[in-house]
């Protein structure tokens, strides 16, 4: 049943692939002769180089594994996420809003931002929530490319065992991706990036075409099966069946907030060449940040239209018919590329997936170990840390992620929907460091107790990670009422906080 | 139309013009971000030399 195209071609492929891709993590570690160049690649990538890697970092496994669960499960409705994925970095990359400010003040991390807008309390303090909420939020990564590489290379039918395979599997990846992060930093994840979009830009578009021009699948198909299926649920996303408008909200304000915030992709701002640059970097991008999710939604979507025709397959996903509940909607999606692609074609695809896992793992591992030893050990310290001293905290606190990534892989089940997962756990920070970075900006009255109070709040949105305990209480209680709720939470104690305690004069003074 | 043609063709045109939009992107960055990673390369490693003096 899981049996896929895939054969020794494509091994040689993957292994030629990837030597290449580490051996320039070794070339790039000649080049690390500071912190900056360690953290940002020395601000030194060009427009093209920039854009290659702002789309790159967040087109990965990883990505189109939860962009496809998603899709698998609500249809042409989660097209929705990938709409504001392109229209917020089109806004930024117009008007310059936030992003070209963070470029000008030349900083290193993000929440460097936070002590020189506000006092240091605040720079550790959004360092510590970015840090949990950045680590919580990539602690599925790793099992999502196992479950990937599981399923696409047809291992879940040789072995009894899916879920040894599964850990195993994940256990390498983490081992090679620890050895990549450290050996290389920022300049070999810009390269690799660049790699990566240009075999998976290609790749993905040959893949789609191979879906949607399949004699079973087909764009009129698709639109047939998901309406028997679901009705207008499978195309509206603000129908009540599918996710509903306070979910729409909560991904707008995630995508308005986020995109300005979340460390990995936020800190394209910071390693341009100049503020020009940046602007240009994410209207460039925004096209990008569409494809990078709606083409693995897209290709689930044509997977459940072709998996509906084949008996075997549809009780393996489809139990209680194709109407009710999706079952395993994370095998959906490597299950048809090994089915459908060509060899040669799959191998190709498999070695950009997992060069891309390596780029991304190391561009997320990399931006929290930076921010924990620059926002949060380093302020606590008398005396700051040199260079040397500070990458060799990094590289150390990139080895305790490791381990947490392969704890956390290991006892975690995946929940129904990862991008919900992803989701929460990225409000924790996004809400609150969101409200202070553009209330920071534009709004003089903005105070460090402001800030402060609205990172705090942020910290109430991991509730919605024990949803289902309390719904027990509260029936109709939902994460995304739970996530936005979170926002308007934060934005009323940044308001509140500020006007209640503004900083002294003579810093307002220093700010303007 | 039914509301879900019309939310078909919306995504349908959506897509279209998104990925075409995209893949004229991906024929800008694969020449000049090559030509991005030597000019990077070059100046780190001017950095780099720099730093050693």
């Amino acid at each position: 049943m899981f049996e896929t195209n895939f054969s020794d071609i494509d091994y040689v492929i993957v292994a030629v692939y990837l030597t290449g891709v580490i051996a320039i993590g070794f070339f790039a570690n000649r080049f690390i002769s500071s912190v900056s160049t360690y953290v940002v690649g020395g601000r030194g990538a060009g427009l093209a180089l920039n854009t290659a890697s702002y789309i790159g970092t967040a087109f990965g496994m990883n990505e189109i594994m939860y962009a496809s669960i998603d899709g698998f499960r609500m249809g042409f409705s989660y097209l929705i996420v990938a709409l504001f994925a392109f229209m917020i970095p089109m806004f930024l990359g117009i008007t310059g809003v936030v992003v070209r400010r963070l470029r000008e003040l030349e900083l290193t991390t993000l929440p460097e931002f936070f002590e020189h807008r506000y006092d240091k309390r605040v720079r550790v303090t959004a360092g510590i929530i970015c840090v949990i909420a950045g680590t919580l939020n990539m602690g599925l990564f790793p099992k999502l490319g196992a479950i990937f590489i599981t399923y696409t290379l047809g291992f879940a039918d040789q072995n009894g065992d899916t879920e040894l395979t599964v850990n195993l599997i994940m256990t390498g990846l983490i081992v090679l991706v620890l050895l990549y992060t450290i050996m290389g930093g920022m300049v070999s994840v810009i390269v690799t990036d660049y790699a990566q979009f240009v075999v998976l830009s290609i790749g993905v578009g040959v893949a789609l075409f191979y879906c949607l021009s399949h004699p079973d699948i087909g764009w009129a198909n698709m639109v047939d099966t998901w309406g028997q299926a679901r009705g207008e649920a499978a195309f509206n996303p603000f129908h009540p069946d599918s996710y509903g408008w306070i979910f729409v909200v909560w991904m707008l304000c995630m995508g308005i907030f986020g995109s300005v915030t979340w460390a990995p992709e936020a800190t394209r701002s910071l390693t341009s060449r100049d503020a020009e640059t940046t602007q240009r970097t994410f209207l460039l991008g925004s096209a990008g940040s569409f494809v990078r999710l709606a083409s693995p939604a897209l290709i689930a979507i044509a997977a459940f239209t072709y998996f509906s025709n084949d008996s075997l397959l549809s009780s393996h996903f489809f139990p209680d018919g194709i109407a009710g509940e999706v079952q395993n909607a994370p095998h959906a999606l490597p299950l048809i590329l090994g089915k459908i692609l060509p060899s040669g074609l799959i191998g190709i695809l498999v070695a950009g997936f997992l060069s891309a896992f390596l780029s991304t793992h190391d561009s997320y591992i990399l931006t929290w170990a930076s921010i924990f030893v620059r926002d949060v050990v380093n302020p606590l310290r008398t005396q700051s840390l040199q260079d040397k001293q500070q990458i060799r905290i990094i590289r150390i606190t990139v080895l305790c992620i490791g381990l947490f990534l392969l704890i956390w892989g290991v006892w975690y089940q995946l929940p129904d929907s990862v991008w919900t997962y992803l989701a929460v756990t990225g409000t924790v920070y996004i809400s609150g460091a969101g409200i202070a970075v553009y209330g920071g900006i534009y709004w003089k009255r903005a105070s460090s107790t402001g800030a402060f109070a609205a990172l705090c709040g942020g910290l109430l949105a991991i509730s919605a990670l024990f949803i289902e305990s309390l719904q027990v209480y509260f029936p109709q209680l939902t994460e995304a009422k739970l996530a936005f709720s979170n926002f308007v939470i934060c934005a009323c104690l940044f308001v509140g906080f500020s006007l209640l305690f503004p900083d002294r004069q003579d810093g307002v003074e220093e700010h303007e | 139309m039914s509301d879900v043609e019309a939310w078909a063709n919306f995504w349908q045109i959506l897509l279209m013009v998104v990925f075409t939009l995209f893949y004229g992107l991906v024929l800008f960055i694969i020449p000049f971000g090559f030509r991005d990673i030597l000019t990077l390369f070059r100046e780190l490693k001017a950095q780099s030399d720099t730093n050693d003096q």
